[in-house]
């Protein structure tokens, strides 16, 4: 794949390499490299997207492998706060909490290999985990590089009240408002024991009502999903926790009030997701509560993972892109990254 | 003149004549919020500005048509919830219009199976609570201001209720905002539980304290009332053995709903520590003097020597240091039982592990009967020529104890301080500072509160801290958010070119504009 590009030496960002059809790749060390980087992507109007390795090139496209700005920069091991740079995959920074006894939550195989700043780019909405949130939620402090070459700076701190979260724009947010070069994420104790659990009801809402009295009891799985099997909806689960209780599953099944189920089934569910290999889930539908039945009917092969009250977002094999936000945010959010560019709007 | 005599007719033909007002006991109302700092102003003969008008909108769509107007006019339109923020975010300092939301106070939706409401912004904190408990709901949100405040309010500042450390802020129960921008539309945010590409619009609003659109309403999460509930108190040996009992339970997981500890100062002044008489008579004789108790408010004497005492800070610091470092840490757990009993459990086992000594319910429950006691001795500080206000800092776990002595070292020499720990996540937790002070004449006041606030604020920005944990930045903290945000005004900025392309929301809130 190398042979697809040309090395070239660039006055602004150094060593960098040219393909076809306005295609560049630059390999960054430093946050002050991104910064650099979108800035020279901006002056040219080429998009931006964040690699490991050499990919192949996309016309307009510049891609920073942000290989060499990854790693742990600390580990604040009492308040369980891991600073980890930008090009760090998911799957390297869990390897990197758990040599010290922590651990992020469960790292699904779809994002393993994904380094976190092209998660935070992406807005990863994966792993929708009642204990732990979003892989992109336990955030105390983002620092990011911003179109214009400069880079941010934010305090470490679990909330704050200093006008809005502005380090959400560079949340699902592509590129185009700034990328995070490095952030400071909650941790946590490994768990001493992970059990499976798998539940079965009678359909889609029964599974869904007893997921919401289980959160209600504040019993918080790891991660789960509701899905088909047969002419039931089994909940498969894992939940971490103390090696000393062993009635987790019991008290899991009880206050879920549906049909234990082999833990076979849910012991292969969770392989499959954290199986690296697994690369292929998008979040499909947002079903409100009572109306999981027909969104799944819609599509084979989907699974509830992120079950709430309110309702569940529905994930399945991906087949194109998410769907685009509401147009008129979507307009918002393209004049505010043109704002940010400085262009006259 | 005649410019601002069309705004208000075209104003009075929008909501109705009887919702505009320009009569001077309305905009003199509506100079200020809760910022002790104007009250000083006031004291020194300097009165906050007043805004021309004060308008009521009844509805969303009248929201919108005032916005409109003022953006035509290129008039400053400051959103105003019930005015209790701390931190003169709602003072109108370029004087135009302030929008009161409170007509806006519908409660449109309950949908109990969802656990989800709409709400206006310009309800009641206390009234929505009243109306959710009579259906077995609860949002979860308490602030001590509760009876004072609205909906707005609270996600326009990023508010924190007591029970923050089980029900989340308020930034944590949005689900969704409908907000009029500065085109006068109104918008509906996308969810933040089925967020597609594009920022999370929800949390850009949120704590954006009226300077980039007007909140009309909200979707938030709401929770079944808790079955259970349980209380506990201990005296820690310091404050660190305290800080560990906290840190412990969130790690584990747990979400306790009240997590609060008093440093010895405070745990003094609440009067919760059986050992206080070790204290000495003098220390009882300031905590009497602080609470400046009885319908009257301390006699002329009290006040002499209320004054006498806080002109003195470095000194009065210096003998509250003889107090016992013993510091009151009072629980709440609530939910299902067994959630209740798993985490009670754990605190008893962390706090004996630490060194507590187990004080019972009493101290708990105590508290929670008086949570929303609003001060009212303030006032009668004030008028004994003395000030007295807060500032909340947060940080993470390893890094409290140094922001903690850091603080109360900077601030110590210019007033008497105090402080408390709450609002506990599993990263850290948020430091809670009492300070008052005095000068001899209301200039010389401002000046030494000015001089506190400064060192406080500096003090915890060296320290890497956040400066503001729930009461925002309004105009007090307006100074260091620059240092606070780096470049990440860019976002500010941009954000503000995008949504109130005529700049006329709540100018020079946050950050001061260029130029100013
Ligand atoms: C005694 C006391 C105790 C307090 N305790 C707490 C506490 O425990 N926790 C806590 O978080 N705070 C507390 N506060 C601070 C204050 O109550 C909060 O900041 C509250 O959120 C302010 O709400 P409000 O409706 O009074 O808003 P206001 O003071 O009217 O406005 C605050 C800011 O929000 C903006 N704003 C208001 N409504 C809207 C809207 N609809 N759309 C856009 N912008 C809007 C205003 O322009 C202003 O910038 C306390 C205050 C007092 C006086």
């Amino acid at each position: 794949m190398k042979d697809a590009w040309t090395p070239h030496h660039d006055g602004a960002v150094g060593d960098l390499w040219t393909g076809p059809a306005g295609a560049a790749r630059l390999e960054v060390a430093e946050p002050v490299a991104v910064a650099r980087a979108l800035a020279w992507a901006a002056e040219r109007a080429l998009a931006v997207r964040v690699v490991r390795g050499v990919r192949p090139p996309a016309p307009r496209t510049l891609q920073i492998d942000v290989g060499a700005l990854a790693g742990l920069v600390a580990l604040d091991e009492i308040s369980r706060v891991a600073h980890l740079r930008g090009g760090t995959t998911w799957a390297e920074a869990e390897a990197l909490v758990a040599s010290r006894g922590l651990t992020l939550g469960p790292v699904p195989g779809c994002v393993a290999e994904t380094p976190i700043m092209a998660s935070f780019a992406a807005g990863e909405r994966r792993r929708p985990s009642p204990a732990f949130g979003h892989l992109t939620d336990g955030v105390l402090a983002l620092r990011a590089a911003l179109p214009k070459g400069l880079l941010t700076r934010s305090a470490v701190a679990p909330r704050r009240a200093t006008g809005p979260d502005l380090a959400r724009c560079v949340v699902g947010t592509g590129a185009t408002l700034g990328l995070a070069v490095d952030v400071h994420l909650q941790v946590w104790d490994r768990p001493e024991s992970r059990v499976a659990a798998a539940v079965r009801f009678p359909g889609w809402d029964a599974a869904h009502d007893g997921a919401v009295v289980a959160l209600r009891q504040g019993l918080r799985p790891a991660w789960w999903c509701a899905r088909r099997r047969g002419r039931e909806v089994e909940l498969l689960a894992e939940l971490w926790g103390d090696a000393g209780d062993a009635d987790a599953v019991g008290r899991f099944v009880d206050a879920t009030g549906g049909r234990e189920a082999p833990a076979a089934d849910a012991q292969a569910w969770i392989d499959a997701r954290a199986d690296a290999a697994d690369t292929r889930w998008s979040a499909q539908v947002a079903a409100p509560r009572g109306g999981l039945a027909a969104a799944a009917r819609a599509r084979r092969g989907i699974e509830a993972w992120d079950l709430r009250p309110a309702g569940a977002t529905l994930y399945a094999p991906r087949s194109g892109d998410a769907a685009d936000p509401p147009d008129a945010w979507a307009a918002l959010a393209d004049r505010l990254a043109e704002h940010l560019r400085g262009e006259d709007v | 003149m005649h410019d601002l005599t069309r705004l208000l007719e075209a104003l009075a033909a929008c909501v109705g004549a009887d919702h505009v007002r320009t009569d001077a006991p309305d905009r003199d109302a509506y100079s200020r919020d809760l910022w002790p700092r104007s009250q000083l102003e006031r004291l020194a003969g300097d009165p906050p500005t007043r805004p021309q008008a004060v308008v009521w909108p009844g509805r969303p769509a009248e929201v919108a048509d005032v916005v409109r107007l003022c953006a035509a006019a290129g008039v400053p339109l400051v959103p105003f919830g019930a005015g209790s923020g701390v931190c003169g975010g709602a003072r109108p300092d370029r004087g135009g219009v302030v929008l009161d939301v409170k007509r806006l106070k519908a409660l449109r939706r309950v949908d109990e199976v969802a656990g989800e409401i709409e709400v206006e912004a310009g309800m009641m904190g206390e009234l929505l609570e009243r109306r959710l408990e009579h259906r077995g709901l609860t949002l979860g949100h308490f602030p001590s201001s509760i009876v004072c405040s609205t909906v707005g309010g609270w996600l326009a500042g990023r508010s924190a209720g007591q029970c923050s450390s089980r029900y989340g802020k308020i930034e944590d129960m949005v689900v969704d905002l409908e907000v009029v921008t500065g085109e006068g539309a109104i918008r509906r945010t996308p969810r933040a539980d089925a967020l597609g590409p594009g920022p999370d619009w929800n949390q850009l609003f949120v704590g954006s304290e009226g300077t980039l659109g007007v909140i009309t309403a909200a979707t938030l999460r709401v929770h079944p009332q808790p079955a259970e509930r349980s209380f506990g108190g201990w005296l820690m040996p310091d404050y660190r053995a305290g800080l560990a009992v906290m840190r412990g339970s969130m790690q584990a997981g747990d979400r306790p709903a009240v997590l609060r500890l008093y440093d010895a100062v405070d745990t003094f002044m609440v009067g919760a520590n059986p050992h206080a008489a070790e204290g000495g008579g003098a220390l009882s004789r300031l905590k009497g003097l602080l609470s400046a108790g009885g319908d009257g408010g301390p006699s002329r004497l009290k006040q002499t020597v209320l004054r006498t005492v806080l002109g003195s800070p470095a000194l009065t610091n210096a003998a509250v240091r003889a107090l016992p470092a013993r510091c009151l840490l009072i629980t709440v757990c609530e939910g299902e039982a067994d959630e209740v009993a798993g985490a009670h459990a754990r605190l008893e086992r962390l706090a004996a592990a630490a060194g507590g000594e187990h004080l019972g319910e009493g101290p708990g429950r105590t508290w929670l009967a008086h949570r929303h006691d609003v001060s009212f001795k303030q006032s009668k500080i004030y008028e004994a020529g003395c000030f007295v206000d807060t500032f909340e800092v947060a940080t993470t776990w390893a890094r409290l104890p140094a922001l903690y002595e850091g603080v109360k070292r900077a601030v110590g020499p210019h007033v008497l301080v105090m402080a408390h720990f709450s609002h506990a996540y599993p990263g850290g937790c948020s430091i809670y500072f009492t300070f008052a002070g005095t000068g001899r004449d209301a200039a010389a006041m401002r000046h030494t509160y000015d001089a506190a606030w400064r060192a406080g604020l500096d003090t915890a920005q060296a320290h890497g801290a956040v400066i503001a944990h729930h009461h925002g930045a309004g105009l007090s903290r307006r100074a260091h958010m620059p240092a606070a945000h780096g470049e990440a005004r860019q976002w500010f900025d941009a954000l503000k070119a995008t949504l109130d392309p005529a700049g006329i929301f709540n100018p020079g809130k946050l950050f001061a504009e260029e130029g100013a």
